[in-house]
């Protein structure tokens, strides 16, 4: 029996080769949801409403100058080693300066250390890198004097390059903390 | 004799259906080739140049399947004629896909094909395609390779229809969100003006994301569905503030945010709107992922004094280190007990760096890089599992990076012009 249920397959096996299926639909309904046909119901754009609140007097190469109790002062940009956020000798100096001229900063004004990094390092890691660049500016200025209320932290990462040549140079110089002043 | 001629009709019925699965499935599994498939144009097919596009992206979309070996073809075929069945059988041909292409009364565009088996000698597929908008033809053509990969019963890769989301860098603190095909041929800006990053599906139907926006001064992490654009406002964190993570049912998102100026790991629960600290490190705690049923985390930190992959189990203290080479590892995505990273393996003579992607588990010793040359970041499992998206740049150009991992092949795409912040799949 089992013999014959074999014979009687393979028979069928060959007798069923090369017979035509049934014609292909031309037009078959298409699937439930694509891509595609979502895109249809995908809302239209629109421009996002930025408030940019910074006050500047001028750009300079290595940082900002503000007018501080009616003199015009230039806060230096703090610039880090490559994935170091610690402050070298030179930079502590720097900051000790900074902290000297803000201190004059009135009140009611907030100080905004903005962290930044140069374009190596991947996604998170390079916003968080950027944020302990601008925490550890932060701490500088507050152990020389300047009310840590009065000073807000943010990270852009890599998204605000001074330059965007691909050298060590330039590298260097996205490395950094900016400050800007905000009321 | 009517037993037997009853047998003889049931075994007969049986075999005819198994037998036409058999003889598809055999198209794909024949004696370790891969089914030979030529992809013509038909000439009088309209837009030629669109349609030429939308061969080219089936042929590629067939190949990056992994279940066919597309052939060069020089036969030029009239939509309504046969080809010629014996050349293509001698040179080897297993199948012929013929494309045609119309433009509608309603101004829409239709593309049109029929696959041939050549050994069969059949007619075994064909069907009509359409867009009411040209520009999304790559979705056409990777619905067209799907169903055809369907139609012959190869594992799905259903995921070629699936949308990738991204933000690109447009100038100094401006970044749009933009979602595309796998590809990034065809896409489409969903959220611009201002700083807006770091863009994650918040679920399976890819009907809302999460992103970081910078608009009003402060990171705020916002959940915005793509169809009404109804936006809802998670959180804000003073810092820095990403959705790294999402689980499979969308109740749980893993969060790097800053509410002490100290980047750290957050579990959020979106039906309770609260959220648990993970990490306490006074360092660099982000990128955080899930792994084995959600039960423990992976994540990026430099705890060591450089960035590298560690794991915990939530509820937990203890954290384990997970990669034991190089000195600079991130980027971590994950599937089920698997990891795929980027590693920076070394400097080269001209100062600059290579990453690489490496594939491990969490359950066992296995590794294995992944790429060789160039800088490989911005790795991201699909959601099955089977294929690594990530960006290459090589040679100053980028391209968009394919790796099917059950077939150790690997595919690019070349990109246009634009800096990538971050990307999800």
């Amino acid at each position: 029996m089992k013999k014959l249920s074999i014979y009687t397959f393979l028979i069928a096996a060959v007798l069923f080769t090369g017979c035509s299926q049934k014609e292909v639909e031309i037009t078959s309904p298409e699937e439930a949801k694509t891509s595609e046909s979502t895109l249809e119901q995908v809302a239209e754009v629109q421009e996002e409403q930025v408030v940019i609140n910074d006050e500047l007097l001028e750009r300079a190469e290595n940082g900002y100058y503000y007018m501080i109790n009616g003199e015009k002062v230039l806060i230096e940009n703090i610039y880090f080693g490559f994935d170091k956020y610690n402050l070298n000798n030179n930079m502590k100096t720097v900051a000790k300066s900074n902290a000297d001229k803000l201190s004059a900063v009135q009140s009611g004004t907030t100080i905004k250390v903005e962290g930044n990094c140069d374009e190596w390092g991947t996604d998170e890691y390079n916003y968080a890198l950027g944020l302990k660049r601008a925490k550890v500016v932060k701490d500088t200025l507050v152990m020389d004097g300047i009310a840590a209320q009065n000073i807000s932290v943010v990270s852009f990462g890599e998204s605000n390059p001074m330059c965007t040549d691909k050298n060590a140079t330039c590298w260097q110089k996205n490395r950094r903390s900016e400050h800007k002043l905000v009321k | 004799m009517k037993k037997i001629l009853t047998l003889i009709f049931i075994l007969t019925s049986f075999a005819s259906f198994t037998f036409a699965a058999d003889a598809e499935l055999d198209i794909i599994k024949k004696s370790n080739n891969l089914p030979k498939i030529e992809i013509g144009l038909a000439p009088n097919a309209m837009k030629k140049e669109l349609t030429s596009k939308v061969r080219d992206m089936i042929s590629k979309d067939l190949q990056v399947s992994g279940h066919f070996e597309v052939v060069d073809t020089s036969l030029i075929v009239a939509y309504n004629s046969i080809p010629n069945l014996l050349a293509l059988s001698n040179k080897g041909t297993d199948l012929f896909l013929n494309i045609d292409s119309q433009v509608t009364g309603f101004g829409a565009y239709s593309v049109m094909v029929k696959l041939f088996d050549i050994n069969s000698k059949q007619l075994v597929f064909n069907r009509s395609f359409t867009t009411s908008k040209e520009e999304r033809y790559p979705f056409l053509a990777h619905r067209i390779a799907i169903s055809i990969n369907k139609h012959l019963k190869a594992p799905s890769i259903d995921w070629m229809d699936k949308f990738v989301i991204f933000s690109q860098y447009k100038d100094a603190k401006k970044a749009d969100i933009i979602i595309a095909d796998y590809t990034l041929t065809f896409q489409q800006t969903v959220i611009k003006g201002g700083l807006n990053i770091f863009p994650k599906w918040a679920d399976k139907k890819q009907e809302s994301f999460y992103y970081t926006t910078y608009d009003t001064g402060i990171p705020t992490l916002i959940k915005r569905n793509i169809y009404t654009r109804k936006k809802e406002t998670i959180m804000k964190s003073e810092g820095m503030l990403v959705a790294s993570d999402v689980n499979d049912d969308g109740t749980k998102v893993l969060i790097t945010a800053s509410p002490e100026f100290q980047p750290d790991i957050y579990l959020y629960d979106t039906k309770r709107k609260s959220k648990v600290r993970l990490t306490n490190y006074k360092g660099i705690d982000v990128g955080a992922h899930f792994v084995e049923n959600d039960s423990k985390i992976v994540f990026v930190s430099d705890r060591l004094q450089h960035p590298n992959i560690f794991a915990k189990k939530i509820g937990n203290r203890g954290v384990e280190r997970l990669v034991f080479h190089g000195n600079n590892n991130s980027s971590a995505t994950t599937h089920k007990d698997f990891v795929v990273y980027t590693s920076r393996d070394r400097d080269n003579e001209f100062g600059t760096y290579t990453f690489n992607l490496y594939l491990m588990s969490t359950k066992s010793d296995f590794l294995k890089r992944l790429t060789s040359n160039g800088t490989n970041q911005f790795p991201k499992f699909s959601k099955d599992g089977e294929s690594i998206i990530f960006l290459k740049t090589l040679n100053n150009k980028s391209s968009i990076g394919i790796i099917r991992l059950n077939y150790s092949k690997s595919f690019l795409f070349p990109l246009k012009s634009g800096k990538i912040q971050s990307l999800d799949w």
